[in-house]
């Protein structure tokens, strides 16, 4: 699938965090991410997910486009490089 | 609620004002005539009155505190060796411009606030007798609890033991009286983006009468050009570059409305205190200053981390806040909130039914853990 990147920050300068516009939304993308530990919450007013894997997480809301990853701080650019082949190879 | 950071929505007016300004002729560069108006010298005036000092002059303008703040402590005369009092309060704006004068040998010491984000005026009293500093720095409200300080009692502490003193005023200016030549501040800086109702690219310093600073920016005043050094005369000789016309027309709107419309300030603490009781109700850590306080308030929800609730907020509810260290970082051990803490700080236009879908979009968090 294409997508769209730009770093995010906060307050911390070790902070990796970038946001994807995706075609798919985050129900989607959630259901894709075979092997990752996916949780849901459905209580709030816009429902969420998070998923995490080797201190990868991805979070964001289930219906909407854009989600939000956190990478780690030792390291995020082969962890970037990994998250996006395989976005790239996923078929929408 | 981020009214802190920058506040909105502003008057219509502001809008208007920038509109129209931008489509007029621009002024005329410190030459006009007696029939030219000056937006930046009707600004000043505004700005005289709320402040209470008698010299509009005496009011340099530019395009935020920052600005203020860096021709205040890079302008004034500190030798090597000579220390700066600042405190643990102070926002990043401050606290850079300090850790480079660190590298110029300058010797800075912090005082630590209390729980609530406060200095007190005691503590901070002791340690300018104890070190002697040639300038005092004092974030006159904490950006992160609202806690706003006593700059009187400590103006006078400063200047007791010969020290210049500088007020830091981002937060409180719009909100919270000052009375700077009563006081006898030495030098102010303040902006226009946040309780002043402005939009942002405004703010600026007061000079009190007989402080001379070096200024930190140079360059051309549209007049004297013929020298090689800025103009001496206030407040041209920190003005350098052209102004910011179309956001200081904004401000002067801004600052007109909120003189013909008076805050309710009974209301808004009643506000916050709700917004205050209801978050500790339901278990969340508050940080809860007693007053005088700004309508800003830091707390935790137990089993997030502030980005965590604060995304949800915000992705989930439309509650816009801000999380972690709100360009604060020394004061977060101070309250006891390594990690940061959620910020929400509302304006004269948060209405109690949207402190209500705060506690209620905090309630689902709390209850989701």
């Amino acid at each position: 699938m294409k997508f769209r990147c730009k770093k995010t920050e906060n307050c911390f300068a070790g902070a990796r965090t970038y946001e994807y516009e995706l075609p798919v939304t985050g129900q989607e993308l959630a259901g894709r991410l075979a092997g990752w530990e996916v949780k849901e919450n459905h209580r709030f007013r816009r429902p969420v997910f998070s998923a995490r894997k080797d201190g990868v997480e991805i979070k964001g809301i289930l219906a909407a486009q854009v989600v939000k990853v956190n990478y780690t701080e030792e390291n995020w650019e082969r962890e970037k490089k990994g998250l996006e082949r395989w976005l790239e190879e996923t078929e929408v | 609620m981020n009214n802190a950071a920058t506040s909105w929505p502003k008057p219509e007016e502001v809008g208007a004002a920038m509109a129209k300004a931008v489509r007029r002729l621009p002024g005329a560069a410190n030459r006009g005539g007696i029939e030219d108006v000056n937006v930046f010298d009707e600004v000043r005036k505004e700005l005289a009155v709320l402040m209470g000092v008698s010299c509009p002059e005496q009011i340099a303008l530019g395009c935020n505190s920052t600005w203020g703040l860096n021709e205040a402590l890079f302008g004034w005369p500190l030798r090597k060796e000579d220390t700066v009092l600042a405190t643990d309060a102070e926002h990043n704006a401050v606290l850079r411009p300090l850790y480079r004068l660190e590298q110029s040998g300058i010797r800075v010491v912090y005082v630590p606030a209390d729980g609530t984000g406060r200095i007190l005026p005691e503590l901070w009293k002791d340690m300018v007798q104890k070190y002697r500093p040639k300038l005092c720095v004092l974030n006159h409200a904490s950006n992160v609890t609202g806690a706003v300080n006593d700059a009187e009692a400590m103006c006078a502490s400063a200047h007791a033991c010969g020290a210049a003193f500088l007020l830091d005023m981002s937060q409180t200016l719009g909100c919270v009286p000052v009375r700077l030549e009563e006081w006898n501040v030495d030098m102010a800086a303040f902006t226009g983006h946040k309780y002043l109702l402005g939009p942002q690219g405004t703010g600026g310093l007061y000079v009190r009468p007989g402080i001379f600073l070096r200024p930190y920016m140079v360059g051309g005043t549209g007049i004297r050009s013929d020298l090689r050094e800025m103009p001496d005369e206030m407040p041209v000789h920190l003005e350098a570059g052209t102004g910011n016309e179309p956001s200081y027309h904004g401000l002067l709107a801004a600052l007109r409305w909120s003189r013909e419309n008076p805050a309710d300030k009974k209301a808004m603490i009643a506000r916050m205190r709700r917004l205050a009781d209801g978050l500790s109700g339901m278990g969340c850590r508050v940080i809860r200053p007693e007053e005088p306080c700004m309508p800003v308030l830091s707390f935790i929800i137990p089993g997030y981390t502030p980005e965590e609730a604060g995304d949800i907020l915000t992705g989930s509810y439309d509650i816009i806040c801000r999380t972690g260290l709100h360009c604060a970082p020394r004061l977060m051990k101070d309250i006891g909130m390594p990690q940061g803490t959620i910020r929400l700080s509302m304006s004269r236009f948060t209405s109690e039914k949207e402190i209500e879908k705060v506690l209620l979009a905090v309630t689902d968090l709390v209850e989701s853990v």
